[in-house]
């Protein structure tokens, strides 16, 4: 059994922090195992994240793991990329 | 007279005359015992019509004329749609030209801006209609937000409700962080970028044990809320029901076994993180 659904992002795709209280986990999914509320959701990421833009994050937290020896290796990959091109700076390309 | 075809004097004459006249009226033929009508799929306020709506509307105008012609009650619908986000877009795009937002001027104007836009769009689309002689039925013209056709749309949306035909629920969606709304499945594009695959260290709790998962967004690691292998993959089962230590938190996340996982593919572990992955979403809710 998983631990439940843990949203991390504001809906500005940062990491949740005190200052931002905006959710998505308020909610009551009927099949849903957990949903984490907020306020338990914060108390889990470390300080030192919260509050980052998600590729200021991922930034931050490939060098820490690194710097701890978590890091195994890291690969060059072709990823799929979703954007929508409802965006006013959508190109296609 | 001219020697060669001028489609400004000629069409612009009879289109109209038609108009003038009303020849196009759903009001006419309305004793025939058979009725005939098409409603436009109506063309986006965000722009001017293509070729393609010129093919379509030349199709819809054959058979409408067809229908017309042997006597039947005849309706060609006409109207333009609002096309929410899309206009919205346009309206930014215009904006941003001039280097302002649209948190700049504010939502009334904002939305004043959007209006002037389907006037003058809106007005474009149905000119080049007349022009391409299309016979709908003008007096009958409408906009997918005027108020009837608004309230037609909730009344079919409840209606649908109650019947059980439509339901409502709370779902991951694709959600936009700079628009800030959810984007349905087709106004997604997926493209190929380049990026990185992450390899990382999932120790396993008191023991020299150590699982390796592979991302592509590293950063989601704060929400994993489990490590799943399959449940046939002998090097891992004996891991089922432990939990492994996640990095830079104090959790503890439990190893489960799902069929979902492919064993063959990189080291057969893959981290789930349910509120950020659609898959591993439905690992959590499904099954």
């Amino acid at each position: 059994m998983s631990q439940g659904i843990i949203s991390i992002f504001t809906k500005d795709a940062k990491v949740k922090s005190e200052q931002c209280d905006d959710t998505f986990t308020d909610i009551n999914l009927e099949k849903s195992n957990v949903i984490w509320k907020d306020k338990d959701i914060i108390k889990v990421i470390p300080k030192k994240y919260r509050g980052l833009d998600r590729f200021k994050a991922r930034k931050q937290i490939i060098k820490d793991l690194d710097e701890l020896g978590f890091l195994e290796k890291t690969r060059p990959n072709s990823l799929a990329h979703r954007t929508t091109w409802l965006r006013s700076d959508f190109t296609r390309r | 007279m001219e020697k060669t075809y001028n489609p400004k004097q000629i069409e612009s004459k009879y289109r109209s005359l038609w108009e003038y006249k009303n020849l196009f009226s759903s009001d006419l033929n309305s004793t025939s015992k058979n009725a005939y009508c098409i409603m436009l799929p109506p063309p986006n306020v965000t722009g001017s019509l293509h070729m393609g709506h010129a093919f379509q509307h030349t199709i819809m105008d054959v058979l409408t004329r067809y229908h017309r012609g042997k006597g039947y009650q005849t309706l060609w619908q006409p109207g333009t749609d609002h096309a929410g986000i899309a206009t919205q877009m346009v309206v930014e795009r215009q904006l941003s030209d001039q280097n302002i937002t649209r948190h700049d001027i504010g939502r009334d104007r904002f939305i004043d801006k959007i209006w002037d836009w389907k006037e003058q769009s809106g007005g474009t689309i149905t000119t080049q209609m007349r022009r391409l002689g299309a016979s709908v039925d003008w007096k009958r013209e409408r906009f997918t937000m005027d108020e009837e056709l608004s309230n037609a749309v909730h009344k079919v949306f409840i209606q649908l409700y109650n019947e059980g035909l439509i339901y409502r629920g709370k779902r991951l969606v694709n959600w936009d962080p700079i628009l800030h709304t959810a984007v349905s499945d087709l106004e997604v594009i997926n493209t190929e970028e380049q990026g990185s695959l992450w390899h990382m260290r999932y120790h396993i709790s008191d023991s020299n044990e150590v699982m390796i998962v592979a991302t592509t967004r590293p950063e989601t690691m704060l929400g994993d809320s489990a490590v799943a292998i399959h449940p046939d993959d002998k090097r891992y089962t004996h891991l089922i029901g432990k939990t492994i230590d996640l990095p830079l938190t104090n959790r503890k996340i439990p190893i489960i076994a799902d069929d979902y996982v492919d064993m063959e593919f990189g080291t057969g572990c893959v981290k789930i993180t349910p509120a950020h992955d659609f898959n591993d979403y439905e690992i959590e809710v499904g099954s």
